[in-house]
């Protein structure tokens, strides 16, 4: 190094310690930033932003975190065959926020975040409210689309699981000369050695009239359970299959299933 | 071609396919990226595990709302960011100053390297402190007369102390150019010094 760069360096120096450049109260939004280094803004726009940038230390920072998301180290990434329980506890709490925000529509307050505001609750309501009749709605529609119609009744079916088996997966129906074949799945974490299924009319004349109950019902690796009805019990309705598990005396909800059979 | 396996996923979560299973697992293969990002940004794990979930709770909220035109993680990254600015302002409407003294992350050095020059390690020594003001004036305005791109690659090593590889990312050119940058950066002040001394009396 001869003096003259040596004095380069040392007048660099004493820039930074002056704080001539100090970072900008204003920062471009993460989306113009991704969008920056996508190459995906005009020439001008670019140099606004690498103007920017070497004036901004967050702003680097964070295209640089940006970067490492796209090609992570692999410290940023699961370690494969090891049990991570720090990662399933995060996806058990998830799950529980999901589940209070499915029911409230609104992202649960977190203490540190508690929104006190009565007329937001009011909004949250009626929005849940919205949401439920709109879940309702595709589930009948999705009930419609995947409706079997290879004998003479329409069969329609819906499942709340209890567990991760997804409701569209989770029954499957059709008719028979004689009656109508139902097969249950069960979420794959819930596993008993035996099973028993309630079925019950759930719309009148006889609302909650026990109509079957099937017992000593096994589960078939990558079937499910699978249940005959005959034409002459099952008349069109709708009706409620409660699936149970049995360990023993012991009995556990498993799943509920709704089975509509139209005429 | 083969599909992005992540894209697949989300595919199947939006087609209401496994939708747990699948939201587990991108949850499960982008919770430690996201994690570190706050850690990095100077929040405890504790928190940083807090906003994470704030993360992944807006992504399952808006998953539907991706439409696959670009790579998942830079939406992923998009909505770390949204958070991460929105919790330096709540901290700041707090006036809690502890987190922004944090953010500004210690620079670290390439293996080998010797630290950016530019970067004073303690107070200005007495050397630095003769430099005369009008000196500096003259350096200041040597800078500004340099190329845009070879004055930014200068702030981003001397001022903000990032290295080579980093500058390189950030002005999306090669290593090579930065170095090349940099190098006649300096002779080129160097060179703007010396005719100022040699003109002085």
């Amino acid at each position: 190094m001869n003096d003259d760069t040596a004095d380069v360096d040392r007048l660099f120096a004493r820039l930074s310690a002056e704080g001539t450049h100090r970072d900008p109260d204003d920062h471009p939004a993460p989306e113009k930033l991704s969008a920056y280094q996508a190459n995906e803004l005009s020439p001008e726009e670019d140099s606004e932003i690498q103007e920017h940038l070497a004036q901004c230390t967050l702003c680097t920072e964070l295209l640089l975190d940006l970067q490492r998301f796209l090609d992570p180290p692999s410290e940023d990434l699961p370690r494969e065959g090891v049990a991570d329980f720090e990662t399933a506890a995060g996806w058990r709490e998830l799950r529980g926020r999901m589940g209070t925000e499915a029911k409230a529509v609104s992202e649960f307050p977190r203490p540190r975040r508690a929104a006190s505001l009565k007329i937001a609750y009011s909004l949250v309501a009626a929005l849940a409210l919205t949401v439920v009749g709109l879940g309702l709605y595709a589930v009948k529609l999705h009930g419609d689309l995947k409706a079997p119609r290879a004998g003479n009744h329409i069969l329609l079916a819906s499942a709340q699981t209890r567990g991760t088996a997804e409701p569209s997966d989770s029954i499957s129906l059709h008719e028979t000369p004689n009656g109508f074949s139902v097969t249950l799945v069960k979420p794959p974490e819930i596993d008993f050695p035996e099973y028993v299924a309630e079925i019950s009319r759930e719309k009148a004349p006889e609302t909650g009239a026990k109509v079957l109950l099937a017992k000593s019902l096994h589960y078939q690796e990558g079937e499910g359970v699978t249940i005959l009805l005959s034409k002459d019990d099952f008349k069109p309705g709708i009706y409620k299959i409660e699936l149970s598990g049995l360990r023993g005396r012991q009995s556990s909800s498993v799943a509920t299933y709704r089975l509509s059979i139209l005429p | 071609m083969e599909r992005d396996p992540i894209l697949e996923l989300i595919a199947q979560i939006q087609a209401g396919i496994r939708v747990e299973e699948n939201s587990e697992k991108l949850f499960r293969r982008f919770r430690p990226s996201v994690q570190s990002f706050f850690v990095r940004k100077g929040f405890s794990v504790e928190d940083s595990r807090d906003l994470t979930q704030d993360v992944f709770l807006r992504v399952f909220k808006a998953i539907h709302t991706f439409r696959g035109e670009s790579r998942f993680e830079r939406w992923l990254w998009e909505i770390a960011a949204h958070i991460y600015f929105n919790e330096v302002r709540r901290r700041r409407t707090e006036k809690r100053d502890g987190l922004e003294t944090s953010l500004d992350t210690p620079v670290e050095n390439d293996d080998g390297s010797s630290p950016a020059p530019g970067i004073p390690t303690s107070d200005p020594s007495p050397e630095e402190q003769v430099i005369k003001g009008e000196q500096l004036a003259a350096f200041r305005a040597a800078l500004q007369e340099l190329p845009d791109q070879m004055r930014r690659c200068c702030l981003l090593r001397y001022e903000k102390g990032l290295k080579y590889q980093e500058i390189a990312i950030v002005m999306k050119i090669s290593i090579e150019t930065v170095k090349a940058h940099l190098h006649q950066a300096r002779k080129r002040l160097a060179a703007r010094l010396e005719a100022k001394r040699e003109k002085e009396p």
